[in-house]
């Protein structure tokens, strides 16, 4: 079978589950997003998968080959990791030379092209990097690697607008050019709600949503109008927040509504992945 | 095709610290002519001890070759089953190379220093079992059994400090403070104490003892007692090191 499998993974630390018996699949060429509050356990489950750190129980299947300790199956992976796994004095282009060492299928050219469009001088040693340009230079690395299946945890942190709009648009660009499987954890859900298919949303350690960003979406809905009108028709509803703008309102609302008992002037809109992310995993 | 990339990195990380080595042993090789010319026909030089620094390098090197590499390589999808053995054939590598490097190096201190009386250029090895070649220096079998001697010391060292290293990234703060202070307080002295205060002495002697028969001083000098002890103390040590090596976690 094609894809990563995540079979009833449990982590501890010392008193902390991290993982709960989580079992998951990423499919082969969809682009997810991970999504989960800090500590939710987003980058233990992907360290997890690539071999970082060890499950207490549970297994991993690469492509219906078992991940843990097999480097055949883990040379099917690239993680891009929040911290640095790069030895400090090691200068960026060394670290790219290495990396097309270990991945055979890198792609040198598209990754010196990439560098170039970005600024980043691959002369520099990594630790003088700049947060943003420390993350730009493993991002560079991650989508060039070619891999299959590709992991980006936090890959926008400390990068500027412009920065992370060209990290979308190149993502999605080597996407449609050759179809990968991408992991996306992030905080930034607004952002990555345009690019990603799929949505998996972690909560203390718990899978509480899998599935389609369009089919999540489904569940809830958006009510806007008069504060007025609004107001009255989401009486009774559930409602999962409100933003307020003069005298006008949206209430995001859980479940369906039927637009024949709405008044005038509402408008019934797509529900908005971020507050429904905030619904689901509020404490 | 993943071990030949993770040596290929591991021989790599070394290609600056092993020409500086060598450029300081050729410095001191260099300093050979001109400290002789100062000798008047009373004084007598002995040079030698060259395996010694490659020992202790090797060791250094062991002790740098786990925490980095290890992140890099769990960060390029190799196991750590690829990792260890990819440093078992660094070890293999450096201490066959660094060690015909050596016996090279005694070769030309030799070639320059023969013909002077006064100047003798030797290896620890020759030092330590000359009665086995006396009346024979510099055989074949002398040449054979030193590199032989040098390889596996300078195994045995390089995963001693390969061990320590795993051992402390394995090892929590409290472990680390009580390895770093007991370990130093024991042999220094708590075990002076005891054995001068409580067994009189009989555990020196008896170390002294078993350091001579594992070289094989005791026992004709016969240094393939020092090679068997050698690669006991490899084996050994390599198996404590995949024991911890094989279970470790990547720590920010």
């Amino acid at each position: 079978m094609k894809g990563i499998e995540v079979r009833s993974l449990d982590k501890n630390y010392g008193d902390v589950r991290a993982l709960r018996n989580v079992s998951l699949t990423f499919e082969e060429n969809k682009i997810y997003g991970l999504l989960g509050r800090n500590g939710a356990g987003k980058t233990t489950l992907l360290n997890t998968i690539t071999g970082r750190v060890f499950p207490d129980s549970g297994d991993v299947l690469v492509d219906g080959e078992v991940a843990l300790e097999n480097d055949k199956a883990q040379q099917k992976i690239f993680m891009m990791s929040e911290k640095n796994f790069y030895p400090e004095g090691m200068k960026v282009k060394d670290a790219i030379k290495w990396t097309r060492e270990f991945y055979p299928g890198f792609d040198e050219e598209y990754c010196r092209n990439l560098a170039e469009k970005f600024g980043l001088n691959t002369k520099k040693k990594i630790k003088s990097l700049s947060t943003g340009y420390g993350s730009i230079f493993k991002l560079i690395l991650t989508l060039s690697a070619n891999a299959p299946y590709l992991f980006f945890d936090e890959p926008v942190l400390g990068l500027d607008a412009n920065h992370r709009d060209m990290f979308y648009r190149a993502l999605l660009e080597k996407y449609s050019d050759k179809p990968f499987t991408a992991v996306i954890s992030t905080h930034l859900i607004e952002e990555v709600a345009g690019v990603i298919e799929e949505v998996v949303i972690i909560k203390r350690g718990e899978i509480i949503r899998n599935q389609s960003v369009e089919e999540l979406l489904e569940t809830g809905c958006t009510v806007s109008g008069t504060a007025v009108a609004v107001d009255s028709a989401i009486q009774g509803k559930t409602v999962l927040g409100e933003d307020s703008l003069g005298g006008l309102k949206t209430a995001y609302l859980a479940g369906e509504i039927d637009s024949s008992t709405l008044p005038a002037g509402i408008e019934i809109g797509k529900m908005d992945l971020q507050k429904l992310f905030i619904h689901l995993t509020n404490e | 095709m993943n071990i030949k990339s993770a040596l290929k990195y591991q021989i790599a990380d070394g290609r600056v610290s092993i020409p500086v080595f060598y450029l300081v042993i050729f410095c001191l090789m260099a300093l050979i002519p001109i400290s002789a010319s100062g000798m008047g026909p009373e004084d007598s030089m002995s040079i030698g001890g060259f395996e010694i620094a490659t020992i202790i390098f090797l060791f250094v090197v062991g002790l740098n070759s786990f925490r980095e590499t290890f992140r890099m390589m769990v960060q390029n999808g190799v196991s750590r089953k690829t990792m260890f053995v990819s440093f078992l054939l660094l070890t293999l590598v450096l201490s066959v190379g660094m060690s015909c490097i050596n016996e090279v190096l005694l070769w030309i201190g030799k070639a320059f220093t023969a013909g002077k009386g006064n100047i003798t250029f030797q290896s620890v090895f020759e030092q330590m079992y000359a009665p086995r070649y006396m009346g024979n220096p510099d055989s074949i079998q002398m040449i054979a059994e030193g590199l032989l001697f040098t390889i596996l010391a300078c195994a045995a060292t390089m995963m001693l400090g390969y061990f320590i290293t795993i051992m402390y990234y394995r090892l929590n703060k409290v472990g680390k403070i009580a390895v770093s202070v007991g370990v130093p307080a024991i042999l220094i002295i708590g075990l002076p104490i005891f054995d001068a205060v409580v067994t009189g002495g009989i555990i020196y002697r008896a170390l002294g003892q078993l350091t001579l028969f594992a070289m094989g001083i005791l026992s004709g000098y016969n240094p393939y007692y020092a090679m068997v002890s050698a690669l006991i103390a490899f084996a050994v040590l390599a198996s404590l090191s995949w024991m911890l090596a094989r279970r470790a976690v990547v720590k920010d």
